[in-house]
């Protein structure tokens, strides 16, 4: 049975991890609180999450259920404070947000034990497509709230 | 579920200025990541979550 990787916590600011295929990867969450501005009861608890390469070719590598697995531990770690809110956007450099999409898409209904609600969003903006994903506690009062405002930001994203 | 009306047309943009920001921000931490740099390097100028520990503690 596979297991997590053993996260590291080398600074104050992410988690490391090392895959068996020997790449490197960061997961960290920047405060983006003003996102939610208009809602002060939500604002403070957001926060963008990304997982990035520190180093090695992940694009050589064959797939890795046990990255999801430690994607979905940190998950657990984070949301141990039920009030806070996660949201995950796909980058665009290399146009395969879609792919990444799917990928997140898939560690997540694969790992996920149920504690956690996952809305997805698509912001159009100035002709680009920008996949996104919103992901809040089950047992956090305000999720319709959050929800709604997420899903607010999304449909207006691209009006002027 | 209504929806609320909150957002107004003067923040109409903001989702988009939003969603941009994230997306320059993932993208010069990367950069900044592949040239070999810590993210403790960037302190000041993005606003890290202090992770919990692992631990729980």
């Amino acid at each position: 049975m596979p297991s997590p990787y053993i996260l590291q916590e080398n600074d104050a600011y992410s988690y490391e991890f090392a895959s068996d295929q020997g790449i490197r990867y960061a997961i960290y969450f920047l405060d983006y609180g003003y996102m939610f501005s208009d809602y002060p009861k939500i604002s403070q608890n957001i926060f963008m999450f990304n997982i990035d390469v520190v180093s090695g070719k992940p694009d050589e590598s064959i797939a890795d259920d046990r990255i999801g697995m430690t994607i979905v531990e940190v998950f657990k770690i984070f949301f141990s404070k039920i009030e806070n809110v996660a949201v995950y956007v796909c980058d665009t450099l290399d146009e395969r947000h879609l792919a990444r999409k799917r990928k997140f898409d898939l560690w997540f209904w694969k790992f996920n034990d149920g504690s956690l609600l996952k809305e997805d969003g698509i912001a159009v903006i100035e002709g680009t497509t920008i996949y996104n994903s919103l992901l809040v506690h089950k047992s956090n009062k305000h999720w319709p709230e959050i929800v709604l405002a997420y899903n607010e930001l999304n449909e207006r994203a691209g009006e002027k | 579920m209504q929806k609320s009306t909150a957002i107004t047309s003067a923040e109409n943009s903001k989702g988009a200025a939003i969603f941009k920001k994230m997306l320059e921000d993932k993208k010069a931490i990367h950069e900044h990541l592949s040239k070999g740099g810590k993210l403790e390097d960037l302190k000041d100028q993005y606003k890290f979550a202090k992770p919990l520990h692992s631990s729980g503690k």
